[in-house]
């Protein structure tokens, strides 16, 4: 796990793209948000491979999502119920229902729809402002952070070395 | 194509495919395990007793998957295998298994057999059992049995006087406290009674009347007239009220009297009607197989419909609906599955056909059971089964026929038809009463049933069997009362006969009744029997009563005598005021002024 943070941090503190590691932790909120075992999250496993999105980063946001999503499940729950028994969608319902490739994707649980829905709604605003955010972080707080007390207790600490360990590796690649 | 370079990475694909043959590879090697894994764990839940697999093989190419031993444990004998099936194959619809539908076309069941012995015990642990068998209890029938009929032996007395509750009880304790508020009553009465004191005042009032006439002047003497009028006036008062009373107390005592006297007709009353209920009545005798059969047919009624409730949630699963799409499981994490209408419904779970072959002592039967699954309503077909077997040793043929229709939920029935023909039978015992085992020694029994079960409730059955060319035994049993041995003797001479099986309310409370030519032919032989078992019945049960309650009845009485006392103070009191008004001094004008010292 330190391992993680330490390149998440080692991104961030980087000249790489933002929009890498906000994609990446979108994608973990989709994942994290709805059951692992979903046809579309092997779609998402296959796009976090094939571009170049930050793993450490879809990682660690899935773990953070997966708890959150646990927590939030009698919410997605609801949404779902409600979105499933809405007597507006159901011939779109009846319809998907007939597909096989949709009943594959089980997109008649309450949980897969509560939770895809709101990680899709929630998808391009959470990568707005975790690229905005990046940006301002290496802009304003990056130098100031470095200069703070608790940021010289962090350099001394076992965590640092793994970070610098990372670092290095990553420069002699 | 440039701009998207930095953006793609191909070497991420490759990862991704050797992910998903790592994965499929992994799931193909332990897969087999796991569905041995599944069908015990699942399996043990649902029967309530150990379920075991030899081993499973899954096919790719077609789908199928076979398993092989397969044991399910008999709950109530966890030495004993209620079903051990040699293998079952079938092959599986991939599609349909993609979109979460386990459908298969054709089951086979090879060597099927029953009731095989187990190495091991099948038992699971008390507080799984206790999870599974929750409300899987099936109440045995109401038929009366022997026992309570009190046919072999005589019953036990003091066990009657002590369930039973008694007129003779209740009388003697209504009559104890009407004593004692009589006491009460009478006790306080006597004290309004003109009291000796009273009667000593008049006394002394007459002393002085007389003295004052005595002195000879006219005003006294007048005036002594009127005292003497005034005292007759309040003695006769007093003579009328404590008459009343004594009237009033007359009447409370031969009250409470003949109440006592009642006491013995409450004994004779009880006796009688205990002798009835505690001996085999007329009604009874003419249905003796019923008590003989009853307890036999009652554990087999409560075994099948144990049997039924086990295995009756695995065939229907119930189902909640919300706007009028079917909703199902509310699992947490795991959310619920909302189901639509379709063209071409399915349901998740369905066996087209299963072709069973099970084997028995007498022979191989056949048997197909079509459309399982747990959704009929969804099928539109309900599942069917039937079974048969012909040339088998020991039987002429077996044909069992039924279905169980729950395509519409809120009107299912289950119902089921048999016939065995020529089943030839030796040493059978058909009643294990241990005062009167019945044994066919050898015969041959057809039968023929019917059994229905509406909405999973409204249970009837019918079931018909007939035993001929039989020679019937008590033996073993050394008959100690008149009743068995006139029972065993008959039933010896018996070579044949007929049993109708009843079975009516619901699976938790049905009531068995069980008719036979039997009945008459055994009526006939004992009438006289119970006729005598039954008075003496009634001698034993009275005096036991007169005796239990004899203490009660001797305390009455003596409260009785008691209360007698009273009678006597309120009779010497009106004797007293009597004699009194006897030596008043006359003042009757019409018998002339009468003087006290004229005597």
């Amino acid at each position: 796990m330190l391992r993680l943070i330490a390149r998440l941090l080692k991104v961030l503190n980087s000249e790489s793209d933002p929009a890498q590691i906000s994609l990446a932790v979108c994608l973990s909120m989709i994942v994290g948000f709805t059951p692992t075992y979903s046809l579309h999250n092997i779609f998402i496993l296959l796009i976090v491979l094939l571009l170049r999105v930050n793993l450490s980063a879809f990682i660690l946001g899935y773990v953070l999502f997966s708890a959150l999503g646990y927590i939030l499940d009698p919410i997605f729950n609801l949404i779902g119920l409600k979105l499933l028994t809405s007597t507006a969608l159901r011939g779109l319902w009846e319809w998907m229902y007939s597909s096989t490739i949709l009943r594959v994707e089980r997109f008649n649980n309450t949980i897969v729809m509560g939770g895809l829905v709101v990680s899709l709604l929630l998808f391009l605003p959470l990568y707005k402002v975790i690229n905005m955010g990046i940006l301002k972080y290496r802009k304003y707080a990056l130098e100031w952070i470095q200069k703070t007390r608790l940021a010289k207790i962090i350099k001394a600490s076992k965590f640092f070395q793994v970070y610098r360990s990372i670092s290095r590796l990553r420069t002699s690649q | 194509m440039r701009r998207l370079r930095p953006w793609v990475r191909l070497k991420g694909l490759a990862a991704f495919v050797v992910l998903l043959i790592v994965f499929f590879g992994l799931w193909y090697v332990f897969v087999d395990s796991f569905i041995k894994y599944s069908i015990e764990k699942l399996g043990t839940r649902a029967v309530g007793a150990k379920v075991d697999l030899d081993r499973a093989n899954l096919a790719l190419f077609p789908l199928g998957i076979s398993l092989y031993g397969l044991k399910v444990t008999n709950p109530d004998k966890p030495m004993e295998n209620a079903v051990d099936i040699g293998k079952i194959s079938f092959s599986v619809d991939t599609p349909n298994l993609f979109i979460h539908r386990l459908i298969i076309d054709t089951m086979e069941l090879e060597n099927v057999r029953l009731a095989t012995p187990r190495k091991t015990s099948g038992a699971i642990s008390r507080h799984k059992k206790a999870q599974r068998t929750t409300g899987i209890k099936a109440k045995k029938a109401t038929t009366p049995g022997l026992a309570t009929m009190g046919l072999l032996r005589p019953p036990d007395i003091k066990q009657i006087l002590k369930n039973e509750n008694l007129e003779t009880t209740r009388l003697i304790k209504s009559i104890k406290s009407d004593l004692a508020e009589k006491k009460r009553l009478w006790q306080q009465k006597v004290k309004s009674l003109p009291s000796k004191k009273k009667i000593e005042e008049y006394r002394k009032r007459i002393k002085k009347i007389q003295l004052s006439m005595k002195k000879g002047d006219i005003n006294n003497i007048l005036q002594g007239l009127q005292d003497v009028q005034s005292l007759k006036k309040d003695i006769n008062h007093d003579i009328s009220t404590t008459r009343k009373t004594l009237r009033d107390f007359d009447m409370d005592y031969s009250r409470l009297k003949s109440r006592t006297m009642e006491l013995n007709r409450a004994v004779s009353r009880d006796a009688l009607r205990l002798s009835k209920k505690y001996s085999l009545s007329p009604k009874g005798l003419t249905h003796i197989t019923q008590a003989l059969l009853g307890p036999e047919v009652s554990t087999w009624a409560a075994r099948s419909i144990k049997w039924y409730k086990r295995i009756s949630p695995l065939l229907v699963r119930s189902k909640k609906y919300a706007n009028g799409t079917e909703l199902v499981k509310p699992i947490r994490m795991r959310g619920i599955d909302v189901h639509f209408r379709e063209k071409n419904p399915l349901p998740d779970f369905l066996i087209k056909k299963a072709a069973l072959s099970i084997s028995t002592k007498a022979g191989s039967i056949k048997g197909k059971i079509q459309d399982i699954t747990p959704d009929q309503d969804i099928l539109g077909r309900p599942l069917v089964f039937s079974f048969k077997g012909s040339q088998l040793k020991g039987i002429d043929y077996v044909n069992i026929n039924g279905e169980l229709n729950h395509v519409s939920p809120t009107n299912s029935v289950d119902s089921i038809k048999f016939s065995i023909k020529g089943y030839r039978v030796s040493e059978m015992s058909i009643s294990h009463n241990k005062n009167l085992p019945i044994v066919v020694k050898r015969g041959l029994i057809d039968l023929n049933g019917n059994l229905s079960l509406k909405n999973g409730k409204g249970l009837e059955a019918d079931v018909i069997s007939k035993l001929r060319s039989a020679r019937i035994e008590t033996t073993g049993v050394r008959h100690t009362s008149l009743l068995e041995s006139t029972i065993s003797s008959a039933l010896s001479g018996i070579q044949g006969f007929w049993i109708k099986i009843t079975l009516k309310g619901t699976l938790d409370d049905y009531k068995a009744s069980i008719t036979s030519n039997l009945d008459s032919v055994l009526a006939s032989s004992i009438r006289n029997v119970v006729a005598k078992q039954t008075a003496l019945l009634k001698r034993r049960l009275y005096s036991a009563i007169l005796n239990s309650t004899q203490a009660q009845t001797q305390e009455i009485n003596g409260g009785l005598k008691d209360l007698l006392g009273t009678r006597t103070i309120i009779t010497q009191r009106m004797g007293e005021l009597a004699s009194i008004l006897s030596n008043m001094p006359q003042s009757d004008s019409n018998k002339g002024i009468g003087f006290p010292f004229q005597r």
